[in-house]
Formats: C-alpha cells, structure tokens, sequence
C-alpha cells in the first residue's frame, strides 16, 4: 500500500509495483519486484519502445508511449509488470529513486537491498524448495505451478 | 459525486430471490452516527430483519462490513464482520475475521453488502469491481472449502488473487454453528453465519478490487500511522504477540487458574497435560511460518504441519488459543497433532472451532453424567481425551450424521430440546449465556463473568472483556504497565478481580466499548488499549478516522456512536425476547471450583444480580435490562425505542414511559 501511496497519494495494492504473490492453501507470501535483468526482455520486446533501462539499470516507463498492451508482462521472467487500473500503462519498480518505501514499511524486514544475480524461475524455485521445507504434500502443490506459471500471470488480469 | 475520503461510500444490495442488484450511496447520516463495520452493520440488521423472523428463513439478511480505515494502511487494520439473526442463539449475531477479503471488497468499491433472500439453487457471488454476478455454484455444492477455493480460482475465474469466502458441507447442512471461511483459513466464527449462507443456497462469495480510496489529509494521515506503527513496534508485548500470538496465553492462564477443564469441571489442568499445548509446544513442534492479516505489523497468525504420526500430512493456517483450549482442555486432550486434525477439518467443513469443541464437551458431560446414553447416539463411547473420536466427531457434525452428528449439529439449545424429559436436568451442564458458550472459567474474574454476561451476542471474549485479570496475576504482568487498571479507573478495586464493586460496571462497559470501536473501524483488537496499552486507544481511533475521512470526530463522539450500536444490538435480542433473566450466567457459575490456584471462588447470585443492576445503570437500561426511551432518544435513536414500544412483548419488558 505504501507503494501505491507514494507515487499517487491513495491506497491501491494493484497500483502498486510490488506485489505478494500469494498460494493462500499453503500459505505462501511471495514478493514480487523488478530485479533489474542485463538486457532485459520487457525493453528489447516491448513493441512501441515505451520501456526504457537506465545506467543503474533501473527500467522506466514512457507513459505517454505506453499502450497497455502487456507484451512486457509476457516476458518478465518474474511477473514483475503489471497494468495500473487507473491509467491502464506498465508500472515497474523505480526503487523509489534509492530510498524505497517498502524496505521501510516491512514489519519483518524481508526485504532488502541485495546484489545477489537472480536467475529466472528463482523465486519459483525457492518458493517450491520452502513448500517441500514445510512438508507440505508435493502433488497437492505441484498443479498450482504448472497450471498458473504464476511467476508471468500472477496480476488481475 | 463529491470525493469520498476513507469510505469507498457504497452500499451493495444483491436479492438472491429476485437477483435484483443495487448500489445504494452510503448514507452521511449513517457515517455519522455509525462509522461502518459492525456498528452500522448492527443498524441495518435491526431495521431490515423484521422481529421473529427465522434466522434461516429467507427474511433473515446477511451483511459484511468493513470500516472508514479499510484498506488504508492503518496498523491492523484488515478484518470485516459478518451480521445477521443468529440460527445458533436466535438473537443478533455477527463475527468477524482478519485475511484480505475486507480490503479486498472496499477496492471493489463497496463499504457494506447486504444480502437479502433465498436463490432457488447453489449460487455463488463474483464481485469484479463493477460487475457483479450471481453464478450458478452446482458445481461447488458439496466441496469442502478448500475444494471449492480451487475450482474458483483455478477453473472459474483463472486468478489466483481474488479473494473468497466459502461455505464448506456444515454450512450447506444448517449445523447450527457452522461458519464461512475467508481466505482459506480466517473463520468469522460465531453465531452460525455458515448456516445462514448455507440457508441462502449461497455457498460463496468472491471478489477482487482495483479501485483506489483516498485519504482527506495524505501527509498528516501518513505520519500519524508511521508513529502508530512505531509504538507497536516498541511495546514490550510485540516480540511475543508476533512470535505467539494467542498461543502465549495458554500458559498464564493455566498459572492463574482460569483453563477450563471437561466442559468446565475443574479450573487448572494437570500440568503435564497443560505442556502439551503450550505456545512454545506449538511453535517448535508445527509451525513453520508467521502470517499476518492485511496491514498488519503484528503477524500473529501460522502456517503449520504435521509430519508425523497418526494426523501426519495435516496443514492448515491458525491455530488460536480458542481452538486449541476447545479442543484440549475442555475435552482432557493434551494431544496437539488431533488438535491440529480437528482445526483443519473444522476449516475445510467451515464450523466454529470453539462452539464445535465445546459442542463434544457438553456432549461428553451428558454422557458421564448419563444424561446421554449410547442409545442416543448409536452406540458411540464418548471418553474424555480419546483424541481419535474428537476427531471423527467434528466430520460426524458437519455432515450431520445420524445420530450423534445431527444431534450435535442442533448446538447445546437444539440438543437439550431433543432429549426431551432430560433436557432440563441436560441444561445444568451447558455453559452458555444467551446460547453462545465460552472457553474460559470466570469464576475467579468478575469482570469476565460480567462481560460474558452482557455481551450482545451471548458469552464471548471478544466482545469487551476486561483483559486485565491475566496481566496483572501471572508472569504475563512484566510486559504491561504495573496496576494500568487502577490508575485508568482511579481505584485500587479495580484489578480486585473478586471485588462486587461499581468499578467493575465501569471497566466493563469501557472495554466493551474499546472492542466496540476495533469493529466499528475493522481493526485488530490486540493492538488496541483492550490489551492493556495505550497504543491504540479511542482518542486514536477518533483521530484515524479525522484524519482519514476529513469528517471531525471527537473522542467523545466516537463513545456515542459506539454506545449506539450497542443500544440496538441489544434492542434487537431485546425485540426477540431477551430480557435480565438470560443475561444471568450457567448454574456452574455458582458452584465453587473444585481444585487448583482459584478453588473455592464462585459467583454469588445475589450479589452478581446488583453488580448487574449497576450496569444496566451505565448503560441507561431499566432494571429489566431493556433501553429506557430517555437513552435511546439521547442517542438519536428515537425510532429504535418506538419500535420497542410498539411490539406486544410481555408488560413487564415494555420500556419506561416519559416521566
């Protein structure tokens, strides 16, 4: 909500650029946020060259050229894009220009800064290690990721 | 439209019998002098469930409710209740519950939903922002909840996201305690809501939001909120309610005395029993990650498993110390691994854990008593602590099977009527107070006997008891400000917890009121003054709700709103019948505990009758229990008195006339 908030004054987690991709049966919270690819595929595909990736690799959205097509949502190998309901364009983690708010606002401090390169499929691996972790029946899970590929598709679409 | 500021300021109606659909504005006259949540919930009931109605009748209606602070960051500020005639006490019921579905709704755009009729088939509800769509549901009937969530998501609607609440096979089949479930695993619990969808053919509701709510003052609001946040983070209490949640009471209240034991028998369990189901026994046997509600710092929820023995392959979210205490002491089972068996069935089949444990104890009571025979419930051996049996009894309930699942279903009233000749002498030994039953022995804490009394829908903790007894006589106590109670209240009585003093009336109606306004926004309760901090009290509260809506509220205008949702809850029981006669306690009360740290206290009935009277007082009722016009009229609330008036209720309940 903090997110929503700071970029537009009101309360809206669809507004927001990170999101908690959730699998309530198993209780799984997962964060979901830009990790800043080399090369990224949103930019290269997108098709109106609306996306933008700066020298700190932060990518920025050109509202103007933006269509809300969500080709980009298609590729981010972690479903970190999604369509602001309000404006109907791409919102994309800015890190709050070095400050974010939600690395602030975490009651648990599960977010952080961090350098570590991810991998694609990364949080689909480690949210599936920590469901095997807690015991929890792998075919009673196992259709959830195969039938979603949730880490792409998990927005309201 | 004006802008709206902290409301999303829409009522939705649906009408299952004609599939009528409306958008009601919210009234300025409601937000005023009701807030939202269950204040204006309570409101709504009163005025469109006509008296006598059939709690599972088609004129009986099902209101959600969410707050003015829904959905906008506040700490803990994610739950909704659920309201409607109770098919389990027959007077007002609610309950409400934490998860996403609250602030998913006001996203949606809706503030209140009011479901009026009956759908001639299983239908299920879609609430997409705008659209909104009663769904054939032949496909769900049946399903357990879990079930049912993943046909939803997965088939019918292709998003993992949206959010539901469901009604599992003991809602479908009218157990008398049966309950929705939100998100999987956040049950509005009490008071048989369950049964009320379930009467409604509706077996679920599903929504997702994309709309924004705005705040009147963003800058001053945020600030505000981040200090609030702060001091959560500061008190003593944050490191254990976030690591334990209501599992860290189990142990302080077996120190004190107070953990009821075969339905209420004894107080104090044996203490290698007591280990057993200890916070840390929990925590470190099951548990394997915190969950927080919506908006909320204090993630006091789990996810848990069982990996071994004979319930290995159990998982579900919880558990609370409500659940737990149902499940173990009440019915002698220190076996935590059925415990957790009994909490996921009671989630998938949707039924109250608390009335289902005590449910079994009663039942269990009957039978050693011999009140209940084998005869009566097919030949079934009810024995304390035979875990494998409790938990076959709670699928034997919610599927109503014959025998004792059908007879159990009926709750503590319905089965004391069934026994017939027996019942009266079956009536001794159900702990309830205006058909509603509680956890907790108050025998040695007269604020708790007194607020079990007096809550609005029937014995419950939630409802305003003082908390203080816990705190102020067990290690608990170095976690909270020493005698808080006595300064608040100026009276070295107060934490007296034996003591028929009027203090006692004041503390009471105080605390019911600080729950008051948690429902009233749709807060949390545990990061309220409820719990012995100043953290979130109803000055506040009142500044959130300023600050949020733009509307000015003073302290001692949000006590008059709240005392006005109290007032017609207790004028819609009072309209079905209830009077000082049902808010007297069980006769166990006044027996005197046999054993343990608090032997020998007891209630006496005399003087539990003036502390009463006392306050009825405070509460501007007669000496019958019922509201004077004179409070009522003060409270605006002329046409709630009217109503009194007007209804053929015995002579000796009418409300005084105008002196």
């Amino acid at each position: 909500m903090i997110c929503s908030f700071s970029r537009h004054k009101e309360f809206n987690p669809k507004r927001s650029r990170i999101r908690v991709v959730k699998i309530e049966r198993f209780f799984l919270d997962v964060p979901v946020v830009c990790q800043q690819c080399l090369n990224p595929s949103c930019v290269t595909e997108c098709p109106v060259n609306a996306l933008e990736q700066d020298k700190d690799g932060i990518v920025h959205v050109n509202e103007e050229l933006c269509t809300g097509c969500e080709r980009c949502i298609e590729v981010c190998p972690l479903g970190a894009i999604s369509i602001d309901p309000s404006k109907n364009v791409a919102i994309i983690c800015d890190f709050c220009g070095g400050i974010p708010e939600c690395i602030q606002w975490c009651p648990t401090k599960t977010l952080e800064f961090s350098s570590t390169p991810f991998t694609p499929n990364a949080i689909a691996l480690t949210a599936k290690s920590l469901l095997e972790k807690w015991g929890i029946p792998r075919n009673e899970y196992e259709e959830y990721f195969q039938k979603f590929n949730w880490l792409k598709r998990h927005s309201n679409e | 439209m004006s802008e709206c500021y902290g409301w999303a300021g829409t009522i939705l109606r649906v009408n299952l019998t004609t599939n009528e659909i409306t958008r009601q504005p919210l009234p300025d006259e409601w937000k005023e002098k009701f807030l939202g949540g269950r204040n204006l919930n309570s409101k709504i009931l009163f005025d469109e469930v006509p008296p006598g109605a059939d709690a599972l009748g088609p004129e009986n209606i099902l209101i959600i409710g969410t707050g003015p602070l829904t959905g906008v960051l506040g700490p803990a500020t994610g739950r909704f209740t659920m309201t409607a005639k109770s098919p389990l006490t027959g007077i007002h019921g609610d309950s409400n519950a934490g998860g996403d579905f609250g602030p998913e709704m006001k996203y949606a755009g809706y503030d209140h939903l009011v479901i009026s009729g009956k759908a001639e088939k299983p239908v299920y509800l879609w609430i997409d922002n705008d659209h909104v769509e009663i769904r054939d549901a032949s496909h769900l009937w049946g399903k357990t909840v879990s079930e049912a969530d993943k046909i939803i998501k997965m088939e019918d609607i292709g998003d993992l996201g949206v959010k539901t609440i469901i009604i599992g096979p003991a809602g479908e089949n009218l157990v008398r305690f049966a309950c929705p479930i939100a998100n999987l695993y956040r049950a509005p619990g009490r008071c048989g809501m369950g049964a009320v969808m379930g009467s409604k053919n509706l077996k679920a509701i599903v929504v997702r939001g994309s709309k924004s709510i705005k705040v009147a003052k963003p800058k001053e609001y945020l600030e505000y909120v981040r200090g609030l946040f702060t001091q959560i983070y500061q008190a003593a209490i944050y490191p254990i309610w976030s690591k334990y949640g209501t599992t860290t009471l189990i142990a302080p209240k077996q120190q004190r005395g107070e953990m009821s034991v075969r339905n209420q028998q004894e107080a104090g369990w044996v203490e290698e029993k007591a280990k057993e189901i200890y916070g840390d026994t929990f925590i470190n046997r099951f548990v394997v990650k915190s969950k927080a509600c919506f908006s909320c710092p204090i993630h006091c929820s789990h996810g848990f498993v069982i990996k071994d023995g004979p319930y290995a392959g159990t998982y579900a979210e919880g558990m609370e110390w409500g659940s737990i205490g149902c499940f173990a002491n009440q019915l002698d089972n220190p076996r935590l691994d059925s415990i957790g068996k009994a909490h996921e069935l009671a989630s998938q089949y949707g039924m109250d854990t608390m009335s289902t444990g005590l449910m079994i104890a009663f039942a269990m009571e009957l039978f050693q008593q011999r009140i209940l025979t084998k005869e009566d419930i097919g030949g079934v051996e009810l024995k304390w602590g035979d875990h494998a049996l409790i938990v076959e009894l709670v699928r034997k309930i919610a599927y109503r099977e014959e025998g004792i699942g059908d007879l159990l279903a009926e709750g503590k009233r319905g089965l004391i009527q069934k026994l017939g000749e027996r019942g009266a002498e079956a009536a001794k030994y159900a702990n309830q107070i205006k058909g509603l039953d509680e956890l907790t022995d108050f025998r040695s804490d007269l604020g708790r006997a007194l607020n079990y009394s007096t809550s609005t829908r029937g014995a419950d903790h939630l409802r305003g008891l003082p908390t203080y007894s816990i705190w102020e006589d067990t290690d608990f106590k170095k976690l909270f400000e020493e005698k808080y109670w006595d300064k608040k209240f100026k009276s070295p009585k107060a934490t007296d917890f034996q003591a028929y003093d009027p203090v006692r009336a004041d503390i009471v109606v105080f605390t019911e009121i600080v729950c008051g306004g948690a429902d009233a926004l749709e807060m949390c309760k545990f990061s309220t003054e409820w719990m012995a901090q100043e953290s979130i009290n109803l000055t506040t509260m009142a500044k959130l709700v300023t600050l949020a809506t733009g509307w000015e509220i003073s302290t001692e205008k949000l006590r008059e709103i709240l005392e006005r949702g109290w007032q017609i809850e207790r004028a819609f029981s009072v309209r079905e019948g209830i009077s000082a006669k049902d808010d007297i306690p069980y006769p166990r009360s006044f027996e005197p505990i046999p054993s343990g740290p608090q032997k020998g206290k007891r209630l006496d009935r005399e003087s539990f009758e003036k502390l009463l009277q006392m306050y009825y007082e405070r509460r501007g009722w007669n000496s019958e229990g019922i509201p004077t016009r004179k409070r009522l009229e003060s409270l605006g609330l002329k046409e709630v008195a009217d109503q009194l008036d007007s209804l053929s209720i015995r002579p000796e309940l009418k409300i005084e006339p105008e002196p």
